[in-house]
Order: structure tokens, then C-alpha cells, then sequence
């Protein structure tokens, strides 16, 4: 689970981004260069496990819908 | 068989049981006396072939029936005999009388003219009211008390019985077998009398009556085999299987005394565990009830060991006999209701006892029946609570698949959005666009007043960087 991404806490990592960038008056060229390398990963890393989770809820919910057909 | 043997071999064993005082049958049974009138035995031998005459039977009274059937076949010869200008001797001839007289039995009526009692016996002359006619009469001690009537020079009385010739007197005098007083007043007078006498001598006494017992079922009945009284009080026995034992009697009339005392002495004799005596005859006149006020009868009914229910009917005053009994109602068919009532009862008893039963029973039954009603029901409730539930679960899988759907949609377009931001504020982007960045020594250069001419300025762009030198400064 640790290696796993936490996708509420990307989610809140990237919401602190674009707010760090609402704040900036004047953006920090390079840092802001780097928050947007670390935005770009972490939308990647929720995408890939945003896709894993509505996976893993298709099988789920195909199991359940087997069961109360049954 | 010989009729005329048969009607003389009755009289002679009345008559002969009245001498030795026993009963007629102990004399000889009717059985025997009618084997006697087949046979019509000439000697002791022939006379012993006849089933029930034995040796002691012979020595007794085989002389006297030997002479009865002599004389019924004799008599057979008499009118040839007549013809022939028999000549008889004295007592042959007496003999043969007395037979003829047998048949002029008859009831006369007369005032008492003479008493003479000899305690065993008693002597007496009636006589018409007016006239000169008069009767010699005989009754044995035993009769005079079993009628109950006191003989009073004068009083007016009706008797019952036969002429006979006594042999060694030649005198001839009415056998007396029972005597009645003559009308409704002098029958109520006598009733009177006796009643007093008896209820003095507590007879009729509360404390003297025994209990018909409850579920009584052997009973000893007596009253007329003729008539309704044994209809009436059979017919209302039930079915409850009571052992009757039939004495028939005579109900009617005074002569009806005897039939009714012998009964009462035979059963009490004979069948002593018997339950109770049922003495039943229905209504009738003081004159036709006489038997049930005379002594003899309510005495014997007072002395009897077995309970005693009468059901005898009374036009006038209940009759002696029904309050010597030990219970007394006032029909046969009462008779009968009483002896079934405990009957009836436990009957009844078990009767409610089988309702009670299968109320009860039906009674689990239908509790049994609500029990599994309420049963199915819960099932039904179980069966809707797993419907429900299975819907709820059903539907619960839905909205999860709906609300987890809409929450990945909703997160994968907030993941769009912010890469939208992120897109807008990427530094780099603005350099697509065209605007480029300037740095001196690492620092991005804001001001005129940071820079001098001769500097050396780096500036990026989209695709690289550049390399330049400060040549003029120009304030805005």
C-alpha cells in the first residue's frame, strides 16, 4: 500500500499546487517549473490509480450483480 | 295330557301346601304335576319314572296322586258306572264329591253370623240380610290373616273358596281362602284403620327406609305379566341392561294378596342380592287395590331386606304398601325413571365429560392451527425481510455503482482540471507563446536598474536559449 499511490492525498498534494500558484504574485520560474514536474507526475500517478481503482470496482460490481441475480 | 288330571293335581297341591304351610311348589313343581297328567301312573313304580318324584316324594304324597289320577280315570267311568247303578262306599263317595265340589268355587257375599277362632283355624257362618240361608264356613288361620279383615258377627263380607265335605264329620263347610269387607266405605274404613295401626307402629317410619342404591341393576320385578304397568315400566327402562327378574302376579283385586306376598317372600328368599323389588301396577279403585292396603302385604314389604321401590297407582289415597316401601312413586313408568336416573346421570356425566374432551382437545387443536398460522406468517415476514433486504442490498449495489462512478468521473475531472491549472501556470507554456525569460547571473531580471550595459543576458525561449550582450538601456 505504501508503494501504491494514495489518491486522496495526490489529489491533496495537487490541489496545494495549484494553490501555491493562485499565491504566487510573481512565479518562481524554476520553482515553479518543479511543482509543475511534481503536478505532472503525481495526475499521472492518480490516473494510473484512478484507472486501477475503477477496475478493481468493475469486478466488484460485476460480483455483486452475479449474486443478486442469483 | 290328561286337562282333568292336571286341574285336580292343582288344587291338591294348593291345598296340600296350605296343610304342611310351605309353598305350592315345595310341594311338587307344575312341572312335575304336568309330567303326572302325561303319564297318568297307575302304581309307586310308574309314579317313580316321573322326573322329579324320588323316594321321599313317593312316601309322602304318592298315596294322594296315586288317588287323583284313580279317580279323574274312575270318574272318565262314572257316567258308565251310573248307568250300572254303582253303588259307592261312604267315604268313596265323599271322596268323589269333594272333586265335584272343587269346581263350584265362588265368591259369596253374606253378613258374619257366627265367629269361632281356634287359632289355627277359624270357624264361621255368613248369612243373608234377610232370610234364613246360612253358610258353614272353614278358614285356615294362615288365610284369615293374610286377608287382614277382622270376622265381627255382623259385618258384611265377601268370600272366596270352594264347598268341601269334611269326612269324619259328614259336615260340609265353604273352604275359606280369602276374605274381603264389602264396599267403598268399609274399605276406606278398614284402610283407615290399618293405616293407624301401622303408622303407630312406625311402620311407615322415615328412618326405617333403606336406600334404593344408585346403579342399581339386578331387580326383582313383580307386578302382572297382563296389563300396561310392565309395559310402562319396561319400556322405560332405558338401555342400560338392568337384569330384570319377573315374578309374574296378580295386581288386582284381594286374591291378588297371595301372588304378591309369595313374591315378595321368594325373592327375598331366593335372590336376597338383588339391587331392589320393583312393585308396579298401575291406577285403581280402593276396591281393586285392596291386596296393596291388606296387613300381610305391607308387612311383608316393611320386613324386606332388599330395598323396595312401589309404583302403584291410587285413584284416592296412596296405598299402604307404597308407604311401607321403601321408596314410592306413582306410576310404573316413575318406577322405571327412578331406577334410571343415576343412570341417566352418569350418562349425562359422560356425555359432558366427552364434550368437555374435545372442546379441550379442539381447544390444542386450534391453538395448534393459530400456532402454525402465526408461524407462516413470521416466515412471510422472514421472507419479506430477506426480499427486502436482498433489494436493499440490490439497490445499495446500484447506488454504490452509481455513486462510486460519479466519484471516479468526478475525480477524474478534478485531476483534469487541475492539469488545466497547472497547464495555465507552467512557466514554459508562456515561452510557447512566445514571451521569453531573462536571466543575469541566475536571476530573472525585472528592472532596468539591475541591468548595465555589457552585461551578459541569457535568455530562454521555447526551444533554447540565447546568449547576449547589454548594448543600450532605455528607460520606459
Amino acid at each position: 500500500m505504501s508503494k501504491e499511490t494514495n489518491l486522496s492525498e495526490s489529489l491533496k498534494k495537487l490541489e496545494e499546487i495549484v494553490e501555491w500558484f493562485e499565491n504566487q504574485g510573481e512565479v518562481d520560474v524554476e520553482k515553479g517549473i518543479e511543482k509543475v514536474k511534481e503536478g505532472v507526475k503525481l495526475i499521472k500517478a492518480s490516473r494510473e490509480r484512478l484507472k486501477k481503482v475503477e477496475n478493481e470496482f468493475e469486478e466488484v460490481r460485476k460480483e455483486l450483480e452475479e449474486n443478486s441475480e442469483n | 295330557m290328561n286337562k282333568i288330571i292336571l286341574e285336580k293335581l292343582k288344587k291338591w297341591q294348593t291345598e296340600r301346601a296350605r296343610r304342611d304351610n310351605v309353598e305350592a311348589y315345595r310341594v311338587l313343581p307344575y312341572s312335575t304335576l304336568e309330567e303326572i297328567a302325561r303319564r297318568e301312573p297307575q302304581n309307586a313304580e310308574e309314579l317313580l319314572e316321573v322326573k322329579g318324584i324320588k323316594e321321599k316324594k313317593l312316601a309322602r304324597y304318592g298315596k294322594e296322586i296315586l288317588a287323583i289320577v284313580n279317580e279323574a280315570d274312575g270318574e272318565e267311568n262314572i257316567v258308565d258306572i251310573e248307568k250300572e247303578d254303582r253303588i259307592f262306599e261312604v267315604g268313596e263317595y265323599l271322596d268323589y264329591l269333594n272333586i265335584k265340589l272343587l269346581e263350584s268355587e265362588a265368591k259369596i257375599k253374606g253378613e258374619v253370623s257366627s265367629v269361632e277362632n281356634r287359632g289355627n283355624y277359624i270357624f264361621f257362618g255368613i248369612k243373608d240380610k234377610e232370610g234364613e240361608s246360612l253358610l258353614n264356613c272353614f278358614i285356615w288361620g294362615n288365610d284369615y290373616s293374610m286377608s287382614g279383615v277382622d270376622l265381627e258377627e255382623g259385618t258384611e263380607v265377601i268370600i272366596w273358596g270352594y264347598p268341601n265335605v269334611y269326612k269324619p264329620s259328614g259336615r260340609m263347610s265353604f273352604q275359606t281362602k280369602l276374605i274381603e269387607v264389602v264396599g267403598e266405605g268399609a274399605l276406606k274404613k278398614a284402610y283407615d284403620e290399618l293405616k293407624r295401626k301401622l303408622e303407630a307402629e312406625g311402620i311407615f317410619a322415615p328412618e326405617r327406609k333403606k336406600i334404593i342404591p344408585d346403579f342399581s341393576h339386578k331387580i326383582g320385578l313383580i307386578t302382572s305379566h297382563q296389563g300396561a304397568a310392565i309395559g310402562d315400566f319396561t319400556t322405560n327402562l332405558g338401555s342400560y341392561g338392568f337384569d330384570i327378574k319377573f315374578y309374574s302376579s296378580r295386581v288386582e283385586g284381594k286374591q291378588a294378596v297371595f301372588d304378591l306376598v309369595k313374591a315378595m317372600k321368594w325373592f327375598n328368599k331366593n335372590m336376597p342380592d338383588l339391587d331392589a323389588i320393583v312393585l308396579v301396577r298401575g291406577g285403581g279403585s280402593l276396591e281393586s287395590l285392596q291386596a296393596f292396603n291388606t296387613e300381610s302385604l305391607v308387612r311383608e314389604i316393611a320386613d324386606s331386606k332388599i330395598p323396595v321401590l312401589a309404583g302403584v297407582g291410587h285413584e284416592q289415597d296412596v296405598t299402604l304398601a307404597a308407604l311401607a316401601a321403601d321408596k314410592m312413586v306413582s306410576t310404573p313408568t316413575g318406577a322405571a325413571v327412578e331406577l334410571t336416573k343415576s343412570w341417566d346421570e352418569a350418562a349425562n356425566k359422560v356425555d359432558a365429560a366427552e364434550r368437555e374432551l374435545v372442546s379441550y382437545l379442539s381447544g390444542i387443536f386450534e391453538r395448534f392451527d393459530q400456532a402454525k398460522i402465526r408461524l407462516h406468517r413470521e416466515f412471510e415476514k422472514i421472507g419479506q425481510a430477506v426480499f427486502y433486504s436482498r433489494e436493499k442490498i440490490d439497490g445499495f449495489s446500484k447506488n454504490v455503482s452509481i455513486i462510486f462512478g460519479r466519484c471516479i468521473s468526478e475525480t477524474r475531472e478534478t485531476i483534469r482540471n487541475i492539469e488545466s491549472q497547472l497547464n495555465l501556470n507552467n512557466p514554459e507554456r508562456q515561452l510557447k507563446l512566445g514571451y521569453s525569460l531573462v536571466s543575469l547571473r541566475g536571476k530573472i531580471v525585472r528592472s532596468v536598474k539591475n541591468v548595465n550595459i555589457g552585461d551578459d543576458l541569457n535568455i530562454k525561449v521555447g526551444d533554447g536559449e540565447i546568449e547576449s550582450e547589454i548594448r543600450k538601456i532605455h528607460d520606459l
